[in-house]
């Protein structure tokens, strides 16, 4: 079966810093993977340069075979926290823009995202408190019909039912060939779900393995992560 | 998606215009009607005016004020729009999204033209109908093309069309490459920073890009400078007087305009596609 993202060789530098470095990454459909990492480990770099928005980087970075930048774009949902758009912008609006500029954007599906996350139409951007607003971008994220999600910190400053809500979506709305990328400095929110994990630590990708293979060696991987920190402090 | 997305921008830009005309026309209306009921006593060039004259020579005034501050504000969102992660997350290449862009920008200041000379026209038919002395006024103007040899020669109504159309196309032109030129020092500057070494603080990127902004028009004044020694921009040729050989470089100026402009487009395409990131905002 054809990796949904094949990463090779991928270096990227920033203001004479290099922040990824030799990232090599193979990922299968179907499967939800953990990226952890301390902050400033490169995650969200990482996944920006996977969704086409950061630019100048070395490698190769395929999507479901496509290479190109925006080729790949149609084949990836980002979590994007919505930044670019107004705050007077009623979440109605967001969904209609949404609609229009994305062919894959699935109402239905989104409606009952909505519905599941007890979120209101009638609100502005701007009103939205930090947990519903990352409701939202995961039902509009999860609304669109792709083969990679790219979850960036999706449990951020929220709350424990926010999390639930949002762990209990992506269980119940992944689709059975999607992959769901999710990267998080918290382990123990997703360790439940997940099928791998991918480390990245001083800018490279430190390990790559499943999750019950972990879980074999009796091992939490709350426990593997925070074990490989404490071998590079001692 | 290009479509989607010029639809989208042109929706967004198209909006706030039409808030503009909207206060415009209100407050031109107000002011009109204060003046009838001698509430307000307009005085247009240190003389009195009718209250529908008046009316119409403020709502003009404005247009002409709101068309250049419109064109500024245009360019500062195009120049946003571009830098907006929202939108660069849709599959559409680079090229495709910088062009949409700056095609629904254009548009969309195409529109204010046209709804600025609609709404015009209205207040002056108005005007024409309500104020005996205006149409006395305007039917004495237009009188005048009636009597014979009021055009003169074909050779000098020709003369006058093409100096008028090489006059449009010039402005057209001019009003492209400032934009480009913002859009250059924007994409550039932040291409320089993004190479540069990491900065200590917010305050000291934003000094070193001023500083980046600043030199860059500095070098490209001396360009300026150095290319303003073989070739004449139609600016010069129309402060020059326009006469006889003069009037044939026109349509060549112009036509070097046209490169200058294309030239900063290809220039800004190729850092938009290959440097310029959207802002992260998190």
């Amino acid at each position: 079966m054809e990796n949904v993202l094949e990463i090779k060789n991928l270096n990227y530098k920033k203001n004479q810093r290099t922040i990824l470095s030799e990232i090599n990454l193979s990922l299968k459909p179907g499967k939800i993977i953990a990226l952890l990492g301390e902050n400033g480990a490169g995650k969200t770099t990482l996944m920006r340069v996977i969704a086409g928005v950061a630019k100048n980087y070395r490698g190769l970075v395929n999507v479901s075979g496509e290479a190109k930048d925006f080729k790949r774009k149609a084949h990836l949902s980002f979590t994007e926290s919505l930044n670019g758009f107004s705050g007077s912008l009623k979440i109605d609006q967001v969904i209609n823009l949404y609609e229009h500029l994305y062919d894959d954007f699935d109402r239905e599906q989104f409606e009952q995202l909505f519905k599941f996350m007890r979120l209101s139409k009638n609100q502005r951007l701007s009103q939205l408190s930090k947990g519903m607003r990352e409701k939202l971008v995961i039902a509009l994220t999860f609304s669109r019909k792709v083969d990679l999600y790219l979850l960036d910190e999706p449990f951020s400053g929220i709350d424990s039912m926010a999390r639930k809500q949002i762990i209990n979506s992506l269980i119940r709305w992944k689709d059975e060939k999607a992959t769901v990328l999710i990267s998080d400095h918290f382990v123990n929110e997703i360790t439940a779900i997940l099928d791998e994990v991918v480390v990245i630590k001083n800018k490279t990708i430190l390990t790559h393995q499943s999750a019950e293979a972990i879980r074999e060696k009796n091992e939490s991987i709350e426990d593997f992560y925070e074990s490989l920190y404490q071998m590079e402090e001692e | 998606m290009f479509g989607r997305f010029f639809t989208v921008t042109l929706n967004g830009k198209v909006k706030r215009i039409n808030l503009i005309v909207f206060w415009q026309i209100i407050s031109t209306i107000l002011l009109t009607f204060f003046t009838f009921f001698d509430l307000v006593h307009l005085r247009v060039n240190d003389r009195s005016v009718s209250p529908f004259l008046g009316g119409l020579e403020i709502f003009f005034s404005t247009a002409i004020v709101l068309c250049f501050l419109l064109y500024i504000m245009t360019c500062i969102d195009t120049e946003r729009i571009n830098s907006n992660e929202s939108y660069r997350l849709i599959p559409l290449s680079d090229i495709k999204y910088y062009l949409g862009n700056l095609l629904s920008s254009v548009t969309s200041f195409l529109y204010f033209i046209v709804i600025e000379i609609i709404c015009f026209v209205i207040f002056a038919g108005a005007t024409y109908t309500l104020d005996q002395k205006f149409q006395s006024d305007v039917n004495t103007f237009f009188n005048r093309f009636d009597s014979p040899g009021f055009f003169g020669a074909p050779k000098d109504v020709r003369a006058v069309a093409w100096i008028a159309v090489n006059l449009i196309i010039f402005l057209i032109l001019l009003a492209f490459l400032i934009y480009f030129f913002i859009s250059f020092l924007n994409l550039s500057s932040r291409a320089i920073i993004d190479f540069l070494p990491g900065f200590p603080s917010k305050t000291f990127l934003t000094i070193s890009r001023l500083f980046i902004i600043v030199l860059l028009c500095w070098i490209f004044s001396k360009i300026a400078n150095f290319v303003g020694e073989f070739y004449q921009t139609p600016l010069d040729l129309f402060l020059t007087g326009l006469q006889g050989e003069s009037l044939n470089l026109l349509a060549l100026s112009n036509l070097g305009m046209l490169v200058f402009t294309l030239l900063f487009l290809a220039i800004n395409l190729v850092l938009f596609t290959n440097f310029f990131e959207p802002n992260e905002k998190r």
